[in-house]
């Protein structure tokens, strides 16, 4: 599998020489593969969302280098700009950077700054707002009238609306009710299936991660500490659990039965999967 | 970037600056501002510099981080020494081409205002370098407390005051925040004709306007929940005493306020 977005030994350090000075990243080397959903975690300052602002050049690595088709992205001043619109970034709690004064300037502002022609500005910003679930009534409103997760969707289509090779979102279920996880949820899942391009989600939600994630990247105290599967990853709970992190209730449930004796094999991460295996073991009963 | 900015910061190492009572600081810090200015001679000047470099040690702030603070302002310096060095004419002439003269007075005066603004600086900021913001606006409270006989709100501009330095590191964060987020999104800050950069502003103003908006209200929601209702009536959990330090701290500034006095006194003003 080829591999899209490479960062080589990269360090970066907030506030260098002042007494708040704090190392984000130290020598992180990762590989994201293209066409999967790669799902980052790590405890609140291990230095995610450092990382994810590492791969479209927002920040710029002390040492080391991040690649993008195998081009370093920090080459030149231009290399650093046109990596925005291959690298979508959404931050945590996009709402809050709504600004225009309607829903379909605010989506077309990403694709306006790309300088595309009128008319596939126009044709981007309907299909990404449809394709967010949100109708085409909700173009001309004003996106401060919307509700929270409404909000959410309209940011996350502004970004979206650029078709960017790798969409990275961080957090992007952070504050919203059930339903509009699920929606959000969906929305990914859907949007990685539809273009078959990267997506890269930082998330606290083990759940979540097992039942989207093909990829999981751990980090730890501005490390990566584990890289792998689900299954190789959620496998390691001991050392999870060491980090603050933790592993799927389900997954918890499972080991503890499987502890007392009860056929269940090793592995069970998502609800479904729960579901279908209690069943089985309740009907051979 | 933003955050490099360093004027207004407080910087916790615990010296013995960071444990004077902060009202001994502002009136202290007031002495030194007149005291910098009232200075007419090299001597004086030469006290001035040589307490507030000790000032800069004892309150072991890193150098480093005090100077990058100075580097702002490097311009203003140069622009108003080079301002007193062509306009002024007192003195011997040193030099003279076309209808350029320069004087010792100019060059003297020069010294002087690049000196003064310097110093000045220095000594301001380490106030706030050392000095909590809270524990600022309570001294300036305390120190202005007897004007609410004449029915000023002390209480309430000081609270005004501050929230405000409250709120200055939250909205940086925050502005970092939109910025990055509206970077992200292709928008270009440092490029194109003045109007394009103006326009450039609106993304990230109009989100941060917004946004000032809601943490008002929440703020003001969470003040009342918690039944503030002014500065009547109210104790304090810390109540600010003088101790040992302010002494030595008085006695410094009073050497320092005679010696200068003196200087004046007994040596020829150069400017």
């Amino acid at each position: 599998m080829s591999v899209v977005i490479k960062t080589e030994n990269i360090s970066y350090i907030y506030g260098e020489g002042t007494p708040f000075e704090i190392r984000a990243l130290d020598d992180v080397s990762v590989n994201i593969e293209s066409s999967k959903i790669v799902a980052l975690i790590g405890h609140t300052g291990s230095g995610k969302s450092t990382l994810i602002q590492h791969l479209n050049a927002l920040l710029k690595p002390d040492s080391g280098r991040v690649l993008f088709d195998n081009k370093d992205i920090n080459e030149s001043k231009k290399t650093a700009y046109d990596i925005k619109f291959k690298v979508g970034l959404c931050f945590q709690y996009p709402e809050y950077q709504l600004f225009e004064s309607t829903v379909f300037e605010d989506i077309a502002f990403g694709p306006k700054n790309m300088k595309l022609p009128k008319e596939e500005i126009e044709k981007r910003v309907i299909r990404s707002c449809r394709f967010v679930g949100l109708g085409d009534q909700f173009l001309n409103k004003s996106p401060f009238d919307l509700s929270g997760g409404e909000k959410r969707r309209v940011a996350i289509a502004g970004i979206i609306a650029m078709e960017p090779e790798v969409l990275i979102l961080d957090e992007p279920t952070a504050g919203l009710d059930p339903q509009g996880k699920e929606q959000i949820k969906r929305l990914i899942v859907d949007y990685a299936k539809k273009t078959g391009r990267t997506v890269i989600i930082v998330s606290h939600s083990m759940e979540d991660v097992a039942e989207i994630a093909e990829k999981i990247i751990v980090m730890n105290k501005a490390k990566v500490s584990m890289c792998g599967t689900v299954d190789e990853v959620f496998s390691r709970a001991d050392e999870l659990i060491a980090m603050s992190l933790n592993i799927p209730q389900v997954t918890y449930i499972c080991n503890e039965l499987r502890n007392q004796g009860y056929d269940i094999p090793a592995g069970i991460y998502t609800f479904d999967a729960a579901v279908a295996v209690l069943t089985k073991l309740g009907k051979g009963k | 970037m933003i955050r490099d900015i360093t004027i207004g910061q407080y910087f916790p190492t615990g010296s013995f600056l960071h444990k004077l009572d902060p009202r001994s600081k502002i009136i202290l810090v007031l002495c030194y501002l007149v005291l910098i200015f009232a200075c007419r001679n090299f001597f004086g000047l030469g006290l001035i510099v040589t307490l507030t470099l000790l000032f800069v040690a004892v309150s072991k702030v890193s150098f480093k981080l005090i100077f990058k603070g100075l580097k702002s302002i490097v311009l203003i310096i140069i622009f108003t020494s080079l301002l007193q060095l062509f306009y002024n004419d007192k003195g011997d002439i040193l030099l003279e081409f076309w209808k350029i003269k320069i004087t010792t007075g100019g060059v003297f005066t020069a010294i002087f205002m690049a000196v003064r603004i310097c110093c000045l600086i220095l000594v301001s900021s380490l106030l706030t370098y050392t000095t909590s913001p809270t524990l600022l606006t309570d001294a300036i409270e305390r120190l202005l407390s007897p004007l609410n006989k004449i029915h000023v709100p002390v209480h309430t501009l000081a609270m005004m005051m501050t929230i405000a330095l409250r709120f200055i590191p939250t909205l940086i964060e925050e502005i970092d925040h939109i910025m990055s987020a509206q970077k992200a999104r292709g928008a270009s800050l440092d490029t194109g004709s003045l109007t394009e950069r103006a326009k450039a502003l609106i993304p990230i103003f109009v989100p941060l306007f917004i946004n000032s908006f809601r943490r008002a209200f929440d703020l003001a929601f969470a003040m009342e929940c918690r039944c503030y209702h002014g500065g009547a009536g109210r104790t304090r959990l810390r109540v600010m005493k003088l101790g040992y330090r302010d002494a030595i701290a008085f006695a410094v500034t009073t050497i320092a306020i005679v010696g200068v006095i003196l200087f004046n006194i007994f040596f020829k003003s150069v400017i």
